[in-house]
């Protein structure tokens, strides 16, 4: 019996390449903005560094340290990989949970996936450009936001056919495997992406007063917007702030999913995990911080003033930015960078979605390649054509994301900093994490892992569940209220939303085969590690 | 954009951009450390303390 898969990054910038375009996603461009416009820039900027420092970067280590520990017994996926190093009955269901996660984001990642692919190629159609282009309409239009089954078409104006292209491509690219197909992805796809980004930043920071009757939408109002500190101390009590900061790390940098455990279970045994890990998460902030926060957020301002950068993220990224373009000198051709840019960035992050679920199923159940492509493609087009269908204000996109890239992200991360600095032992952790390390762990990041980082992320989820599914407004005295959040209301109560209950029993159904797949893989990972040693 | 702004975007900018820079300065350049007999040497220090507990 063979568990080992013997794929490997093909050298030191392979790994760092695919973490990198893993955590360089939608989230830098669109949702980074957003937030810190939404939340004034100076006290949020502090609380998103704090965050990344005592969140990100521990959560960073320990993740890519224990990938490189599963390395040794011949594991890639996380159950596998924490069964292997813990040898506990429980460790290997804490590891379903980097199937479950991102599996059920997979499902709606791709969704979104195909609508800046859609995007795309609408704009070099030049939909965009026509007389009675309503931005707000197509969006509704495209995404099938009315009604369920709306979105079901095969039309350029329809999402259908650019979801299964992006589908493909996926299985694709996955199906090459580690090095052929993922590594050879991200090698074109990232530098690609920094360049589109940065002729479109150039473009943004040179823009002027685009409309001299409206002297104050500038490029500097719109980078003021953004940037401008605000009341940086009464900002910094506001829970949500910290919240919202704390969630933008999490989603930003690929943590508490699982998928660095799988990438860096792909390394050579003294590979470097310390310094590897450290720039995959500064490439990834250099796209966030120095690309999405100049580049999006001024954009929209300086067109359509303060009132249009308000918004939703989606709302953001396909309203307010294709009727941007509408406006703008040249705005087709950057309409294609801009919409080219995310779907390169999208399928970097959803090409590492899809790799701990092979690995799980290679490994687990013994499955060859075109085995679990085609096992894992099934259960994803199940999960993706619910999404697509049950479009009517994206309710099931939205309530998987709140219940899985929420909830379940910020269980696993909060294990996995448990597992690293508490079960195996922080001593233990880092030193296995300087074996082959180009660089030093501060010494202050021991105690930062061990203490700081659970009670951070305890502390935040705390907030969180009274926020978001409690529904407390973080007021005291008259401004208190106590409003149930949507999430809650659309699963109980005489409001229930039928797609939102069927969205959560599919949240469910696939935990439950998952925690069957690993019970059963267990037995066989069992007779290998007794018939071999690392 | 006021003051305040500009010293949040260069300071946030600065941040990053030289975290990144020096992150591929020492991929290129520096070698990796010599730190296995120094963890070998702290993995006996605890079986020291295990041996004398269980003493």
């Amino acid at each position: 019996m063979s568990i080992r898969l013997h794929e490997a990054w093909s050298g030191r910038f392979g790994a760092i390449l695919a973490v990198a375009g893993s955590a360089v996603g939608l989230g830098n461009f669109i949702r980074f903005p957003a937030q810190a416009a939404q939340y004034g820039g100076g006290g949020f900027m502090i609380a998103y560094f704090i965050s990344f420092l005592i969140i990100g970067i521990p959560l960073c280590w320990s993740e890519w340290t224990l990938g490189r520990m599963g390395s040794r017994y011949g594991y890639h996926s996380s159950a596998g990989v924490l069964h292997a190093i813990l040898r506990s009955p429980w460790a290997k269901y804490v590891g379903a949970l980097g199937f479950i996660v991102v599996t059920l984001i997979y499902s709606y990642y791709v969704v979104i996936e195909a609508w800046c692919l859609g995007y795309a190629v609408n704009a070099i159609a030049g939909t965009f450009h026509t007389g009675s282009f309503d931005s707000e309409a197509f969006f509704g239009s495209f995404a099938g936001l009315g009604q369920n089954g709306a979105s079901v078409g095969f039309g350029l104006g329809d999402i259908g056919l650019f979801l299964i292209l992006a589908f493909a491509l996926n299985f694709f690219f996955i199906y090459r495997g580690v090095t052929r197909g993922i590594e050879w992805v991200c090698r074109y796809a990232l530098p690609a992406l920094v360049i589109l980004g940065l002729i479109i930043l150039v473009r943004v920071l040179t823009l002027g007063t685009p409309d001299p009757a409206k002297p104050d939408q500038n490029v500097l109002n719109g980078l003021g917007f953004l940037w401008n500190p605000g009341d940086i101390g009464t900002d910094l009590l506001n829970p949500q702030l910290w919240l919202a900061a704390a969630s933008q790390v999490f989603f930003s940098l690929s943590i508490g999913m699982g998928v660095i455990i799988t990438y860096a279970s792909y390394l050579k045994p003294k590979d470097d995990v310390v310094l590897s890990g450290l720039t995959a998460a500064a490439a990834n902030e250099v796209c966030e911080v120095g690309i999405g926060g100049l580049m999006t957020v001024p954009a929209a301002y300086v067109f359509l003033g303060a009132a249009g950068v308000v918004g939703s993220t989606v709302g953001m990224g396909f309203v307010v930015l294709p009727q941007v373009f509408t406006f703008m000198a040249g705005g087709q051709l950057f309409a294609i960078l801009y919409f080219g840019l995310l779907f390169l960035a999208a399928i970097t992050s959803s090409l590492s979605m899809l790799q701990p679920g092979i690995a799980l199923l290679e490994e687990g159940l013994g499955l060859r390649r075109q085995a679990s492509v085609t096992v894992l493609g099934v259960l994803t087009a199940c999960g993706a054509g619910f999404v697509w269908y049950f479009s009517q204000g994206l309710t099931a996109l939205a309530t998987i994301d709140f219940w899985v890239a929420n909830v379940l992200i910020f269980i696993q991360a909060t294990l996995i900093v448990i597992i690293f600095g508490w079960v195996i032992g922080v001593d233990r952790g880092l030193a296995e994490a300087r074996r082959g390390a180009r660089m030093q762990i501060p010494a202050i990041w021991g105690p930062i892992i061990r203490y700081v980082c659970p009670l951070y992320l305890g502390a935040i989820f705390f907030l969180f569940i009274i926020n978001k599914v409690i529904g407390w407004n973080f007021q005291f005295g008259d401004k208190l209220e106590i409003e149930r959040s949507s999430y809650v209301t659309n699963l109980i109560g005489p409001n229930a939303n039928p797609v939102a209950i069927a969205s959560v029993a599919l949240i469910l159904a696939l935990s439950a085969a998952t925690f069957v797949i690993v019970r059963i893989s267990a037995r066989r990972w069992d007779k290998h590690l007794t018939a071999t040693k690392p | 954009m006021s003051i305040g702004g500009w010293i949040n975007l260069i300071l946030s900018l600065g941040f990053v951009l030289g975290l990144f820079g020096w992150c591929i300065w020492r991929l290129l350049y520096a070698r990796s450390a010599p730190q296995e007999e120094h963890l070998a040497h702290i993995e006996l220090v605890h079986d020291e303390k295990k041996r004398a507990k269980k003493r």
